[in-house]
């Protein structure tokens, strides 16, 4: 009896052990392939730039206006400055909609004030359903003939974007975080891809970590790095996703995400796809999922690109706790994603986006820190029970270290390839460093905090309302 | 003594070619390459007459032309702005700022002198 | 033991090195850089000194009526210097040197015009830099041919002429859009008529990168425009519209009333009568008057929005009707329009919102609002 249960066990333990290393080199060849499309992507961008005369489009009657959208929850200390910053932007035709979401303290108030606001009887036509609007103001003032305010009944980011969808009247959106700092280009840089290919629906910029790097008046006017380890993993991070993975994403035309913190739409694909889903924490993600599957079940051609210039910097949690709390979030709302789209994984109807980047979301992105636990606990149990070979353990975390090195070390190179932000040398080794160093601890930290995400959000449903009122307060201290 | 003339121009080429060519027809020349310094030079060495770009990093010439012509030290000095291909619009802005003239990219150096020489000759007399 | 894990090891370790031996170096790279950098600054400030003094060097003047070749003559004098230095160069570092003084010129192309361009151009030539920029418009690169058909522009090298037209029809649209403006800038506006009959399907940035050169040429480009409006491709045909109408040039009013009565494709006769309203001509009234009481919603909204550009105080009666009767956003173009008729038309709008309830009523409120704000 005992002997039949030991046998089977040590089947368990083979399968195991053999789908680990299956699933490790489906891993580390996908990360390899998405290196490699990054990087030819990325010189493909850099060279087509180098051609491109970005004070055209600010000299011609040609480029087409934009309406920015820009939600705001108490953030009476600061947004003042932001909407002023984003006053500055160097476009031709351009509107400021800032959405006032119920705040409870006079976020309202300030801008009335400071931007002389009336109320003004500007027609709301809800498009899209959105909590009701007590009234838009403008300006009296002839300098601020492009600033829109919305005070609205508290909804959350998602909802707050809805209204403001409703009130934009340009052709093309850009959906920002009140407290993201644009750089003045910006909006050229996002907008360019639309001009260039008349089927491109969306299009996101990169984010980056501002902590560290010198900001006047809302622009960052020297590029640093910050002293403390958090946001320098983080840099690390951003780099590996944004330039390894999104890049890559975007040369097959498979992107999911294009970041909350900066994002242009034109607003007819958007209006028809229903706007952002209120009921998730995912919002950003979830409207590209699904423009993506609305576009490939009517077979439109249609494209999702991704700008890697730097265009919106952003400055990141430098506490475990809060960046613990963002981190969940994330997971959650990837959760919600394959909630609503499950339907997309795997289905060949939905051609790369249902076939790669969904299976890459799903297996390495949402499961991955799964399987990595559940190693670590492997791990522990065959050694409590004696039944670890040692030597072929330290390999094989000695190869997986390896590989994340490389991954990481890869993002940095990208960005010392292109755009060079990081003007010092030394700059540049710290970074390379961070790249060895965040695998050990670092990783494994993100790792555990995406797993409570699989708890919370399978246990707090109850939780899930009053998140999602405070949700948007959250973000905002992340 | 010779005349002084202050230049202000981001790209180092066109500076240097400005210089040489203004310093050839006997004038005093200083030149810089950005807004902020244009500003300080101007209000410390009161040149005869300021070649401003308006195409500048940090401050525009029309930021720089506007400080200039709220200093009392700074107010009289004849600006000569240099701008980006007709541009009709910004040398509008630029004469109504107080600009005595202004210059288009592509220039001829010859035609720069001149309008130089024709500027510092208006504001003497 | 596990060979396959052995191997594996050894795979990703060599990897690994790669890519870190791969950064280490580039940290070095990095450093080093800045020192090629600086010399390459150096070698530019040095080429760009030199430009300078040959540039603005005076030239005792000719007598009138003489031929260019003496002219030549003067410019080969000053020139002879920067050849000898050149030639004396190891064959090696001479590229270099070549490249930055290439730049230099390129740069300084850039802003000059007059008899200092002239030099300029004379200069590229006889340094044989043209022949070698031609031949790279062929290059295999596409961002090689890109930028020596951007540089061929710049310097207004006119025997790069055949090879620039050659690339409008390159497969990489970046070629086509450097060569086409390099065209326009050497060849002046009429080479726009080659320009609209080779080019097809103009993407809005091509259409802004050409809208940018044509208002350098404003009433002269007028013909090729015109000319452009029966172009075979529908880009090229919007894209003069634009254009006529930004220049506003009254005489594009005949050839635009065509189009916006006849074109098959809707989007083009929308935006014929969009440039119509723009360029404000009465000869074109009716035709509004007609499209605003249609059955195109498109072609409704652009007419209305055109005549209250205008400004047509018989136009009142067709945007009442249009305000009581479209749908919300139609209304709200009507009452714009309504509310740029001056005082008959918002005379109007208070009327309608007064004896109306919602949403008419909030539609006239905000074009009052904004005529008054």
């Amino acid at each position: 009896m005992l002997e039949t249960l030991q046998i089977i066990f040590s089947l368990l333990l083979e399968t195991y052990i053999i789908g680990t290393i299956l699933f490790f080199v489906c891993v580390n060849l996908t990360y390899t392939i998405l290196l490699v499309l990054s990087l030819r992507e990325i010189l493909r961008y850099m060279r087509h730039n180098s051609f491109s005369d970005y004070r055209t489009l600010v000299q011609t009657e040609l480029a087409p206006p934009i309406s920015v959208l820009a939600p705001a929850y108490n953030e009476e200390p600061t947004v003042v400055e932001s909407v002023r910053s984003l006053l500055k932007l160097n476009y031709g035709e351009y509107e400021v909609i800032v959405i006032n979401d119920g705040s409870r303290d006079n976020t309202l108030g300030r801008l009335v004030t400071e931007f002389q606001l009336y109320l003004s009887k500007q027609v709301y036509i809800p498009s899209i359903p959105a909590k009701p609007v007590r009234g838009i103001y403008r300006s009296r003032l002839p300098a601020y003939r492009n600033l829109i305010v919305i005070d609205k009944v508290n909804g959350g980011k998602a909802d707050a974007l809805n209204a403001g969808i409703n009130a934009a009247r340009h052709e093309f959106i850009c959906a920002i975080d009140a407290d993201s700092i644009l750089e003045e280009d910006a909006l050229q840089k996002v907008v360019k891809p639309f001009l260039e290919d008349s089927r491109v629906v969306a299009s996101g910029g990169i984010i980056r970590i501002a902590n560290g790097c010198e900001i006047v008046n809302g622009r960052v006017v020297s590029v640093g790095l910050s002293r403390k380890m958090l946001p320098l993993f983080q840099v690390v991070e951003y780099f590996r996703a944004f330039l390894s993975g999104r890049m890559a994403w975007q040369s097959v035309n498979g992107l999911l995400i294009i970041s909350g913190a900066f994002g242009m739409f034109r607003r007819q694909a958007v209006v028809d796809a229903g706007g952002y889903r209120t009921d998730t924490v995912g919002e950003d993600m979830e409207l590209i999922v699904r423009i993506h599957r609305a576009k490939r079940e009517l077979h439109e051609p249609y494209r999702v690109v991704f700008v890697p210039d730097p265009v919106c910097w952003t400055e990141a949690p430098e506490s475990l706790k809060i960046l613990g709390r963002q981190r969940n979030r994330w997971h959650r709302g990837l959760l919600d994603v394959f909630k609503f789209h499950g339907t997309m994984l795997l289905n060949e109807k939905y051609g790369v986006v249902g076939l790669a980047a969904m299976p890459y979301f799903f297996f390495i992105e949402l499961l991955g820190p799964v399987f990595e636990f559940v190693g670590y606990l492997a791990t522990a149990i065959m050694f409590a029970m004696g039944r670890l070979q040692v030597d072929v353990a330290v390999l094989f975390f000695i190869v997986s270290l390896f590989y994340g090195v490389m991954f990481s070390v890869g993002g940095v190179l990208l960005e010392e390839i292109s755009f060079r932000r990081y003007p010092n040398p030394k700059h540049l080794a710290l970074l390379l460093a961070m790249g060895v160093i965040e695998n050990f601890g670092y990783r494994q930290l993100t790792a555990w905090w995406r797993i409570r995400a699989f708890v919370d959000y399978f246990r707090g449903r109850g939780d899930w309302g009053r998140m999602q009122r405070t949700g948007f307060g959250t973000a905002k201290t992340a | 003594m010779k005349t002084t003339i202050l230049i202000a121009e981001d790209q180092q080429h066109i500076r240097r070619l400005i210089e040489y060519k203004l310093t050839n027809s006997g004038y005093e020349v200083v030149a810089v390459e950005d807004g902020s310094q244009a500003l300080a030079t101007a209000k410390t060495l009161k040149p005869a007459l300021i070649l401003l770009d308006v195409m500048m990093p940090l401050m525009t010439g029309f930021e720089v032309l506007a400080a200039l012509k709220q200093d009392a030290v700074t107010k009289q000095i004849p600006v000569l702005l240099v701008t980006a291909q007709s541009k009709e619009d910004e040398v509008l802005k630029g004469l109504e700022m107080g600009a005595e003239d202004y210059i288009t990219k592509p220039f001829s150096p010859n035609e720069l002198a001149a309008r130089v020489h024709k500027a510092l000759m208006r504001s003497t007399r | 033991m596990h060979v396959e894990l052995l191997i594996i090891l050894t795979l990703t370790a060599a990897a690994t090195f790669v890519v870190v031996v791969a950064s280490v170096g580039l940290v070095i790279h990095k450093a080093v850089n800045a020192r090629v950098l600086r010399h390459r600054q150096r070698l530019y400030a040095h080429y760009s000194e030199i430009l300078t003094r040959i540039l603005l060097a005076e030239l005792p003047e000719l007598p009138p009526g003489t031929r260019s070749a003496s002219q030549f003559k003067q410019y080969e004098q000053l020139l002879t210097p920067l050849k000898e230095q050149l030639a004396q160069l190891p064959r090696s570092r001479r590229a270099f040197h070549r490249r930055a003084l290439r730049q230099a010129m390129v740069d300084f192309a850039r802003d000059l015009t007059g008899e200092t361009a002239t030099r300029l151009v004379y200069f590229f030539y006889a340094l044989d830099f043209v022949d070698e920029q031609i031949a790279l418009v062929r290059d295999r690169r596409w961002w090689i041919r890109a930028q020596a058909a951007r540089d061929l522009g710049l310097l207004r090298t006119r025997r790069a002429l055949a090879a620039l037209t050659a690339a409008l029809e390159d497969p990489h649209p970046d070629v086509r859009e450097q060569a086409m403006k390099s065209i326009i800038m050497m060849a002046g506006v009429d080479s726009l008529r080659t320009i609209f009959r080779l080019m097809h399907s103009l993407s809005t940035w091509t259409a802004v990168e050409l809208s940018v050169v044509v208002m350098q040429y404003k009433d002269q480009a007028v013909p090729c425009l015109a000319e452009g409006l029966s172009a075979p491709d529908e880009s090229v045909v919007l894209f003069c519209i634009e254009m006529l109408a930004e220049i506003g040039f009254v005489s594009g009013v005949e050839p635009l009333r065509a189009l916006a009565e006849n074109y098959p494709n809707v989007s083009v006769r929308a935006k014929a009568i969009e440039a119509l309203g723009r360029l404000g001509d009465e000869r074109a009234e009716g035709l509004l008057l007609h499209a605003a009481a249609g059955t195109n919603v498109r072609l409704r909204l652009k007419a209305m929005e055109a005549l209250g550009r205008m400004g047509v105080p018989r136009s009142v009666p067709v945007l009442k009707r249009r305000l009581l009767n479209g749908a919300i956003p139609e209304k709200l173009v009507a009452a714009r329009a309504l509310a740029a008729n001056g005082p008959d038309g918002l005379r109007v709008l208070s009327e309608v919102a007064a004896a109306h309830p919602e949403p008419v009523r909030a539609v006239c409120e905000q074009a009052i609002e904004e005529a008054e704000g």
